[in-house]
C-alpha cells in the first residue's frame, strides 16, 4: 500500500512537469523568439512602442535619423498672418507626405502639437488649436516593434463619427507584421471641414491593437500539434 | 508533496500563457478646437449732412439699416460705420448686397466684395444715398456676406 501511495505521487509530478512542459512549449510556440528581460523593462517603461512624433505645423522642421527632414516646410512664422510666432508655421492646405513640402496658405493660423506619452510611449496626443474650415495638419510618427519576436497589428479602429472632420490613416495597416526592431511610419491627416462648428471641440482616436506573430516555418516543439489537433505533441511540424 | 505540485504547474503555466498572450494597445488621441470666425458691423454714425433726417443702424451683426426722410432732390445724404473682424480667423467680404428704392441711388465706400480683414481688424465704410423725386423718404438695408480668407 505504502509503495503503490509513493508512486501516486510521484506520477503527479511527473505528469505535472509535462503539463508544465506542455504549457511552455505551448507559450514558445507562438514566439519566434525570446523574451528578454529588456523586453520586460520596454513594457514598464521607456523605449517604447512609439518612438517618435511630427506635426507639421508646430514651427519646427524635424528630423529623423532613419528618414531625413520629415516635415519640410514647417520652419515658423506666418507670410501675411502670423498668430503663433516661431511656435507654428504658414497652416498647411493639403495632407503632407513624408520629406515632401505640401501646399501651405500664406497665413499662420492655426497650430498643432503632438506628443507621446512621457513613460510607456504608447499613447500619443494630438492637440489642434484655433482650427477652421479647410485647415489640414499632418501628424507622423514611428511605430517599432521593441520585443524580441514578431508582432502583427491585429486591429486599427478609428473613431471620429463626426461629419465636421476627415481623418485620414495610412502607414500602418491591419495584419501588417513588424519582425522584431523593424519599425514603421503612421501617418494621421486631420482635415476640419466646412461644416465645423465655431468654438468647439471634436475628438478622434487611433486604437491599433498588436498581438504577438504566430510563428512560420518548421521546427521541433510542441507548438505545432496545437493548432492542429488541440492535443500536445513534441516533434517536427510546420 | 501535492500542493507544491499543483502550485509549480500553475505558476509555470501562468507563466507560459503570459508569455503565449502577449498583446498591447496603443492609440493617437486627437482634439480639435475649432476657433470663432465671422464679421460684423458697428458705429453706425449718420453724420453727413448734419441735422438732416437720415438714420443708420445695425439690424443684425451683418446688416445696416438706413431711413431717410423727406429727401431733397438729389442732395447725398450719408452715413459712415465700421466693418469688423470680431474672430481668430482672418476673413474677407464676400458680397455687400442691397436694393435701392425706386427713384434713388445707394453707394457703399471705403470697403468692396474681396476685401480681407484679419483679426481684430476695423475698416471705416460709409454709405451714400440721394433721390430725384422731391420729398421722397424711404429705407433700404446694406448687407454684408463674410468668409473665410481662404474661400
Amino acid at each position: 500500500m505504502v509503495k503503490r501511495f509513493r508512486f501516486a505521487k510521484a506520477g503527479l509530478i511527473c505528469l505535472a512537469v509535462v503539463v508544465v512542459l506542455g504549457g511552455i512549449g505551448v507559450a514558445y510556440g507562438y514566439s519566434s523568439g525570446t523574451l528578454k528581460a529588456g523586453d520586460m523593462m520596454a513594457m514598464a517603461c521607456s523605449n517604447g512602442l512609439f518612438t517618435w512624433v511630427v506635426s507639421n505645423d508646430d514651427g519646427e522642421v524635424t528630423s529623423i535619423s532613419l528618414y531625413g527632414d520629415i516635415d519640410p516646410g514647417d520652419d515658423g512664422g506666418g507670410a501675411n498672418y502670423d498668430k503663433w510666432g516661431d511656435q507654428s508655421s504658414d497652416d498647411p492646405s493639403e495632407p503632407q507626405a513624408r520629406g515632401v513640402k505640401c501646399a501651405r496658405y500664406d497665413k499662420d493660423v492655426a497650430r498643432t502639437t503632438a506628443w507621446r506619452s512621457p513613460c510607456d510611449r504608447k499613447e500619443i496626443t494630438v492637440l489642434v488649436e484655433n482650427a477652421y474650415p479647410s485647415y489640414y495638419p499632418t501628424v507622423f510618427f514611428g511605430l517599432k516593434n521593441n520585443q524580441s519576436f514578431s508582432i502583427k497589428i491585429e486591429s486599427i479602429d478609428i473613431t471620429y463619427d463626426i461629419p465636421e472632420l476627415t481623418v485620414t490613416f495610412d502607414g500602418i495597416t491591419e495584419n501588417q507584421v513588424l519582425s522584431s526592431g523593424e519599425e514603421v511610419v503612421g501617418r494621421l491627416g486631420i482635415h476640419t471641414e466646412q461644416s465645423a462648428h465655431q468654438n468647439s471641440s471634436y475628438n478622434v482616436k487611433v486604437k491599433i491593437e498588436l498581438i504577438q506573430k504566430e510563428k512560420s516555418g518548421c521546427g521541433w516543439g510542441w507548438w505545432g500539434w496545437w493548432h492542429y489537433r488541440y492535443w500536445w505533441h513534441w516533434g517536427w511540424w510546420c | 508533496m501535492g500542493m507544491l505540485s499543483i502550485a509549480l504547474l500553475l505558476s509555470l503555466c501562468v507563466m507560459g500563457i503570459g508569455y503565449a498572450g502577449w498583446t498591447d494597445t496603443v492609440s493617437v488621441d486627437g482634439t480639435v478646437e475649432t476657433t470663432s470666425w465671422g464679421g460684423s458691423l458697428s458705429d453706425p454714425d449718420p453724420s453727413v449732412p448734419s441735422g438732416t433726417n437720415i438714420t443708420l443702424s445695425v439690424a443684425s451683426p451683418n446688416t445696416l439699416e438706413v431711413s431717410v426722410g423727406y429727401a431733397q432732390t438729389n442732395t447725398p445724404y450719408t452715413g459712415t460705420f465700421n466693418v469688423n473682424n470680431v474672430g481668430t480667423v482672418p476673413i474677407k467680404i464676400d458680397s455687400i448686397g442691397f436694393v435701392p428704392p425706386s427713384g434713388t441711388t445707394v453707394s457703399i465706400s471705403g470697403v468692396s466684395a474681396g476685401v480681407s480683414l484679419e483679426p481684430g481688424e476695423t475698416k471705416p465704410a460709409g454709405v451714400s444715398t440721394s433721390t430725384y423725386i422731391g420729398c421722397n423718404s424711404y429705407d433700404f438695408t446694406v448687407t454684408f456676406t463674410f468668409v473665410l480668407w481662404n474661400e
